[in-house]
């Protein structure tokens, strides 16, 4: 019923981020696959060499777009839940349903992940499409490293913005409080890896654009891993606090 | 009376929140099959207590069982034979009554969608209207409505009637005495309306400043406890086990007894006390007796005497 209930308040804008997948990665992907044709590259996989050319990578540049737009799903897909509920003033009804907490906390982010993935299939479907179209064989293996990329994304999203907003029982500062994060976050990763790239300081502040190479190999297996168990360990402090919370 | 064949009972329980101390140190006993009524000041810690209860608090020391079930560690199964209706009566606002119901229904296998529907029709309730939208008084009704379809074991209602008007009151106060009460249900409820809780209870505690005064059958109350009002100087403050409270002004000294109130008006005449009257106590004025702190008298002829006759007309 829970879930039902999730559904219910979150599918108008389930079905708004859908038509927003679909038409995110179209632009960038019609770019994309512009400049690989024109380069001489159709039917082929676009290589390396077209990063200095263009403005990176063709798949590159098409997953840090995705990457962003499903960064922003996330953090919407994670604004809610049981801080919400302290805010609006339900939390007393809801939690004296006979579930654990632990079963609300999972459940809001198990919804959240699926509009996440929901998301990334149909971004990623149609600018698969578009490339296909386009230029026959766009590279599918790297295509859809994609995937598990975009998701990641959207789940330290998710994992973020529902860690403030169940610390501040607010949902304003939940999501103001992951917009700002990010940024910060990201500016700091920046800062850090010019540094570290001007030999100051001996390793750069990791941050999830790492992901983006879209390499194949233990390294990027490994990033991911970490990145996932980060967007997991967020939903486990929510959790720890949502234990202890009364209301 | 032990923990298995009382619906809720606790021992010593206690909360603090910084430096107030909401409980303090509550043994409460509620009968299985009883409708206990909660009373107490606003901020006497009913709301908490009932909060701890149902685990939307911890307890700072203590413990409390409810069905049986120790609180925190066996919540669950304790909120699968409790309805609750919050103080608070706050639910979604874009969601109607029937939606709620859907929604509520699905975690309660016992849920009864017969009974459900019976009492909606009694209390009247638009249920295709937002909740968002309804009246204050419709939001409760809908929240009592919620808990009433849970075919719950205990009833645990934090001042289920505000709001209402007095139709839908006595409505409701019928429901719970005769369909929840005569099932074999408890309901335990906190109010501020003593003439309800006269209305349907058959025990009744007190509760001020975070301690339990007092617990007892409300027909014990009527058939026993008595107001003496004495006149006179050098009488005793307090004499026995049997005084609950005594208040002085002015040239009179009130005594509430909980037993043999012609007896400890005789002993008063014989210190000394030149008029002593026995008069029996509702609830609402043993409430009173039992929870003030400030005389209700104050001088000469004004006295306590007079005073209490006034109130009680």
């Amino acid at each position: 019923m829970y879930y039902w209930r999730i559904w219910r308040e979150n599918r108008v804008r389930f079905f708004a981020l859908l038509t927003l997948g679909l038409v995110t990665c179209w632009p960038v992907s019609v770019i994309v696959s512009a400049d690989v044709v024109a380069a001489g590259y159709e039917g082929q996989v676009p290589p390396a060499e077209l990063a200095s050319r263009f403005w990176g990578h063709g798949l590159e540049v098409l997953g840090i777009a995705a990457g962003i737009a499903v960064y922003f799903v996330g953090l919407l897909a994670g604004c809610g839940g049981i801080g919400e509920e302290v805010e609006h003033g339900s939390a007393a009804f809801l939690l004296t349903r006979p579930r654990s907490r632990g079963y609300f906390v999972w459940s809001f982010w198990l919804t959240g992940s699926l509009q996440v993935l929901a998301f990334t299939l149909t971004a990623m479907l149609s600018s698969y499409a578009v490339m296909f179209y386009d230029i026959r064989r766009p590279g599918p293996w790297n295509f859809l490293l994609l995937a598990p990329v975009l998701t990641i994304t959207g789940l330290l999203g998710i994992g973020l913005v529902n860690l403030l907003t169940t610390a501040s029982s607010r949902t304003k500062n939940g999501v103001g409080g992951g917009v700002a994060f990010t940024v910060l976050y990201l500016v700091l990763g920046y800062v850090t890896f010019a540094l570290h790239h001007l030999r100051r300081i001996g390793f750069p502040l990791p941050t999830p654009l790492a992901l983006y190479h879209l390499n194949w190999n233990a390294a990027l297996a490994s990033t991911m891993l970490a990145w996932l168990a980060v967007s997991v360990a967020l939903v486990g402090v929510s959790h720890w606090i949502v234990a202890r919370l009364e209301v | 009376m032990t923990a298995t064949d009382t619906a809720i009972y606790t021992e010593g329980l206690t909360k603090i929140y910084g430096e107030l101390r909401a409980l303090d140190g509550m043994t409460l006993h509620v009968a299985g099959g009883s409708v206990y009524g909660f009373l107490g000041r606003n901020g006497a810690g009913k709301t908490t207590t009932i909060r701890l209860l149902l685990g939307l608090a911890r307890p700072t020391a203590g413990s409390a069982h409810v069905l049986g079930r120790e609180i925190g560690t066996q919540q669950l199964e304790i909120l699968k034979r409790t309805a609750f209706v919050p103080e608070r009566k706050v639910l979604y606002d874009h969601m109607t009554p029937h939606e709620l119901v859907h929604f509520t229904s699905g975690f309660y296998p016992r849920w009864s969608h017969e009974a459900m529907e019976k009492y909606a029709r009694i209390l009247d309730i638009p249920m295709k209207q937002k909740f968002g939208k309804l009246s204050h008084g419709n939001r409760t009704k809908v929240c009592i409505l919620l808990a009433l379809g849970q075919n719950a074991d205990l009833l645990i209602l934090d001042e289920p009637t505000i709001g209402l008007d007095p139709v839908i009151i006595d409505t409701v106060l019928r429901v719970l005495l005769e369909e929840q009460a005569s099932q074999g249900r408890t309901v335990f409820f906190s109010s501020h309306q003593l003439a309800e809780v006269e209305q349907i209870a058959d025990w009744i505690g007190i509760l001020d400043q975070g301690k339990l005064l007092f617990e007892a059958r409300l027909e014990d109350i009527r058939s026993q406890y008595r107001v003496v009002v004495a006149g006179g100087n050098g009488l005793p403050a307090a004499t026995s086990a049997q005084v609950l409270s005594v208040s002085r002004s002015g040239a009179f000294t009130r005594y509430v007894v909980s037993s043999g109130a012609e007896a400890f008006a005789a002993g008063l005449r014989q210190h000394g006390a030149a008029s002593v009257e026995v008069f029996p106590l509702n609830l609402r004025e043993f409430f009173l007796e039992i929870v003030r702190k400030e005389e209700l008298c104050t001088t000469g002829e004004s006295g306590a005497k007079t005073e209490y006759a006034s109130s009680r007309s």
